[in-house]
């Protein structure tokens, strides 16, 4: 594929994936033929990925669901250049930490175009789960401003949800210093009694934090009618790990919003989707019975890796565990298909009409204890600098033998 | 050499449930009881292993830190009783009845312990069958002999003074009063190892057991004590949580010899705790790998059994051993090329899943294990060879920059070099953690011996044949170290002044001096 054929190429699918994005109703046909149509595109643009297919012997020729499109490991976006045009149409990289070390973060690259479907993606994703509502807040948002931590996807996609949902005085109440708890405080009190209804956005670990803060002054709050909470991101290890429901009882406590309106969101710096739990309400209020639910230009699926069949790693049944395997249609320049570590399960729900499937997060595959005692490349002193290797993988556990 | 078959009579990974909790320690029961009178000598609780649906609990136990001194204050009487008084011989032959008890298939503890040292290790039963055969096949009496006139000339010196012409007189051996040991559980079934040295050298044994293999030192015990309770009593297994620097500290402080397995930060941990004076044998972090040149990539050798080899050193333990190689160099100006090379490796390991499986996988080892191999085939550099769709093993083509470890879990990687690039690759290397290296030089003696000399030179303390890496013999100097010989002292009766050593026939003069003892004098003046 020629260069500008392959620009071209790239932008009309985006179109198309964004147009889909827009509809009212999604078939899954039309699912499985855009799906299939990027995965030819991503299988001849992005050469690790080519590799990849080549090596599990799934290419477009063989492949006829969207299922059997290989997935990239998540852990490929730390180690290789996953784009699929020519470096020159990058305008952003988002990466999944604060550092830009290669083999540290993964790294997200975005064209243009790139950037306004997953900008779109954001936006059509909140109006049928966060603010399906139809009802306008104040969202103030716990982490600093975009501007600060340009690299933060999820940064990213609240300003956008500012944009498209917020109230005047919408805005990001962290600064670089950190987040200003007095101040948050005062500005929540003010809308308290104003009246306002409010969207709290944060990481996880932020309001662990918040929360915290209000507790040990003895301080709730009772937010107007609309407001919610949505938290994302996890604890990454920056504060105390609180289960779900644990979270959403304090979070509903400390804000006095019903607990169907603490909303947890799942992002990941590979994906330009997002996917929201969905609550039903009327079968829990405690919020057991949510699940996280893709968008309709999602499909997450479980699997594991331990058995296999035509398609790869083969989808275990609902209520087993396994690995989470996302395919982001709004991937169009980036794989498609993510193999996540997040261990869950898939869940069917029926209540009130059609079955609804969807997954729930269970924890990490946490890499299991190098066996016996184990040396690492670290471990061996006497070594030149790492250049000329650094693309390597790193060897699972990177460990050697132990004593003998 | 080609590896031999494994031995066949999978045991169920699956223990059949419910049954009582294996324990993990051990003490003879004249000292058990002496405990269990004890208030609150022993707390036993149970830790539980875990493996999808279903789980297998074992029995650990606290001992209080004054029962801990009681289990040490018996070992060292029983060494004074029973050890101190029996021949090294007589002791040679129980360890030698406890290896054919391990050696017979339908001795009863065996099959069960194979199913439990699976379970928890994830070994598969056929792998923790192997592992017991070859550790007691290199256990038998002949052996054990051996080893001790490898590094102590004359066994018999550690039962009473013998001659000892190079001294002019006599020499006797002892061992230390109590040996410590501390186990690690990479290679299962392996620990008893150091019951046998610290018997060999008539030294009482107290065991600390791995939590991740804890079951195979018990039943040992169990077997010796079967044999021989009086001998089993100069032996006890114990357990103290990682962290417990209590029990770790008093257990430091009343040994008189430490032994100890582990990972290089545990090693560091341990010997900045012990006290300075105690001497011991530490067996950390070590390496391996396999080189194979030119010539024995030649027309006309036989390449199917050099891979066959090659990848049994692989295949052993699932790489998890440190008598298991890293990485596969081989020289790229051969007539066969390094890939031909691999393609027959990869057929070799994908026999030696089926002979010897490879451990069982939970979720999290098969997602890093999958994870890796595809990143490998997105790598421009790396050549998949193989990667079966099981994860069972993976064969890589990957040029080297820098030695790296592999990680083991049967993923054979092949580096091509030439010219200097080993030089390059290993000689920098920390030498304490360069072990064993396999070299496959086929008939070229003068490139053999060149290797062998620079590999010795650069710290490798084993070279042998691809094919038994993993199955070095009892007269290994293990680590480079007289394991037997370093743990023991010397009385030497010496009774000629050295100059006369030289200028008379030594076995005549101590024989002369043997006879009549008044003569010493005489023949030191001389």
């Amino acid at each position: 594929m020629s260069p500008a054929a392959r620009s071209h190429r790239r932008q009309q699918l985006s179109e198309q994936v964004a147009a889909f994005l827009q509809r009212d109703t999604h078939e899954d046909a039309e699912l499985e033929r855009l799906a299939l149509e990027v995965f030819a595109f991503q299988f001849e643009t992005i050469a690790p990925y080519h590799k990849l297919c080549r090596g599990l012997g799934r290419t477009p020729e063989t492949v006829t669901s969207w299922r059997g499109i290989p997935a990239v490991p998540a852990l490929a976006f730390k180690q290789y250049t996953l784009f699929a045009d020519a470096p020159d149409a990058i305008i952003r990289t988002f990466r999944s930490s604060g550092t830009s070390e290669p083999g540290r973060s993964s790294a997200a690259h975005f064209s243009r175009a790139g950037l306004e479907l997953m900008d779109s993606a954001v936006v059509a994703a909140a109006r049928a789960r966060l603010f399906a509502d139809g009802r306008r807040t104040r969202i103030l948002v716990l982490t600093p401003p975009p501007e600060q931590v340009p690299h933060m996807i999820m940064v990213h996609g609240m300003a956008r949800l500012i944009r498209a949902f917020g109230l005047d005085g919408s805005r990001f109440v962290a600064g670089p210093g950190g987040l200003d708890f007095a101040a948050l405080w005062t500005e929540l009190e003010h809308c308290q009694h104003a009246g306002v209804p409010v969207s709290l956005l944060g990481s996880s670990f932020g309001f662990v934090h918040f929360f915290d803060w209000m507790t040990g002054l003895g301080r709730r709050l009772a937010l107007p009618a609309g407001s919610r909470v949505m938290d994302a991101g996890g604890y990454k290890g920056r504060s105390r790990e609180i289960g779900r429901d644990a979270f959403v009882r304090w979070a509903a406590e400390r804000c006095g919003v019903p607990s169907t309106r603490v909303i947890n969101l799942l992002g990941m710096t590979e994906l330009a989707s997002q996917i929201y739990d969905e609550v039903d309400g009327e079968v829990d209020p405690a919020g057991v019975a949510r699940m996280k639910r893709p968008p309709p230009w999602m499909r997450t699926w479980v699997v594991d890796p331990r058995r296999h069949g035509r398609d790869g790693a083969e989808p275990v049944g609902d209520g087993e565990l396994g690995l989470l395997r996302h395919l982001d249609l709004a991937n169009v320049e980036r794989p498609m298909v993510i193999q996540s570590e997040d261990v869950g399960r898939a869940v069917t729900r029926s209540t009130g009409g059609a079955p609804r499937h969807g997954f729930e997060i269970i924890g990490r595959a946490k890499g299991a204890e190098p066996r016996g005692c184990s040396l690492s490349a670290e471990d061996l002193a006497a070594r030149p600098p790492r250049h000329a290797d650094r693309d390597r993988p790193s060897a699972p556990g990177a460990s050697a033998g132990g004593a003998t | 050499m080609t590896p031999p078959a494994p031995h066949s009579t999978p045991a169920s990974a699956e223990p059949a449930a419910p049954r009582p909790p294996s324990a993990a320690c051990w003490l003879p029961p004249a000292l058990r009881a002496s405990i269990d009178a004890m208030p609150g000598g022993s707390t036993l609780y149970r830790k539980r292993y875990d493996h999808d649906d279903a789980h297998l609990e074992v029995t650990f136990e606290q001992l209080s830190l004054e029962a801990l001194g009681r289990v040490i204050e018996f070992l060292r009487q029983r060494r004074a009783e029973v050890l101190a008084r029996r021949s090294v011989r007589d002791i040679v032959a129980v360890l030698d009845q406890a290896a054919a008890r391990w050696l017979d298939p339908a001795y009863p503890p065996r099959r069960e312990t194979i199913a439990e040292i699976s379970f928890i290790t994830g070994f598969s039963p056929e792998m923790v069958e192997h592992a017991i055969v070859e550790e007691q096949a290199s256990s038998q009496g002949p052996h054990l002999l051996e080893a001790l006139r490898n590094e102590i000339g004359n066994p018999a010196f550690l039962d009473g003074f013998q001659p000892n012409p190079r001294t002019g007189g006599s020499s006797r051996a002892y061992g230390p009063g109590l040996v410590g040991a501390i186990f690690s559980s990479n290679i299962p079934a392996l620990p008893h190892l150091e019951i046998m040295r610290s018997f060999l050298v008539k030294s009482a044994c107290l065991g600390r057991v791995s939590a991740g293999e804890p079951l195979f030192l018990r039943r040992y015990a169990e077997t010796l004590h079967e044999l021989d309770p009086e001998l089993a009593s100069c032996l006890a297994i114990i357990y103290w949580e990682r962290g417990d620097t209590e029990r770790e500290r008093l257990f430091l402080r009343s040994i008189d010899y430490l032994v100890a397995y582990g990972g290089d930060a545990q090693i560091d941990r341990l010997l900045a705790a012990r006290p300075p004076t105690l001497e011991g044998t530490w067996h950390g972090h070590r390496l391996g790998f396999t080189y194979v040149t030119r010539e024995a990539l030649a027309a006309g050798q036989d390449l199917r059994k050099l891979a066959r080899s090659i990848t049994y050193d692989f295949a052993i333990f699932d790489g998890f051993a440190c008598l298991c190689p890293q990485v596969v160099f081989v020289e790229d100006d051969g007539a066969t090329s390094p890939r031909a090379l691999a393609e027959l490796c990869a057929e070799e390991m994908a026999r030696w899943t089926r002979e010897l499986p490879p451990r069982r996988l939970d979720l999290a080892d098969a997602s890093r294990k999958h994870s890796f191999a595809q990143l490998c085939m997105m790598n421009d550099a790396i050549d998949v060879v193989s990667a079966p769709p099981d994860a069972s093993y993976l064969v890589t083509i990957e040029a080297m920059q820098r030695f790296e470890p592999s990680g083991g879990d049967r993923y054979l990687r092949i580096a091509p070099v030439s010219g200097r690039d080993l030089e390059r690759l290993i000689g920098p290397l920390p030498r304490q953690h360069l072990q064993c290296a396999a070299i496959a030089a086929g008939g070229a003696a003068g490139r053999h011996h060149e290797l062998r000399e620079l590999l010795a030179s650069w710290g490798v303390t084993r070279i042998v044949p691809p094919g038994i890496m993993g199955r070095p013999s009892m007269m290994w100097h293990h680590d480079g170290l007289a394991c037997l010989g370093r743990m023991v002292t010397w009385c030497d009766h010496e009774l000629v002044v050295p100059e006369l050593l030289l200028e008379r026939d030594a076995a005549a003069l101590i024989a002369e001096v043997e006879q009549d003892p008044s003569a010493t004098i005489g023949a030191a003046l001389t």
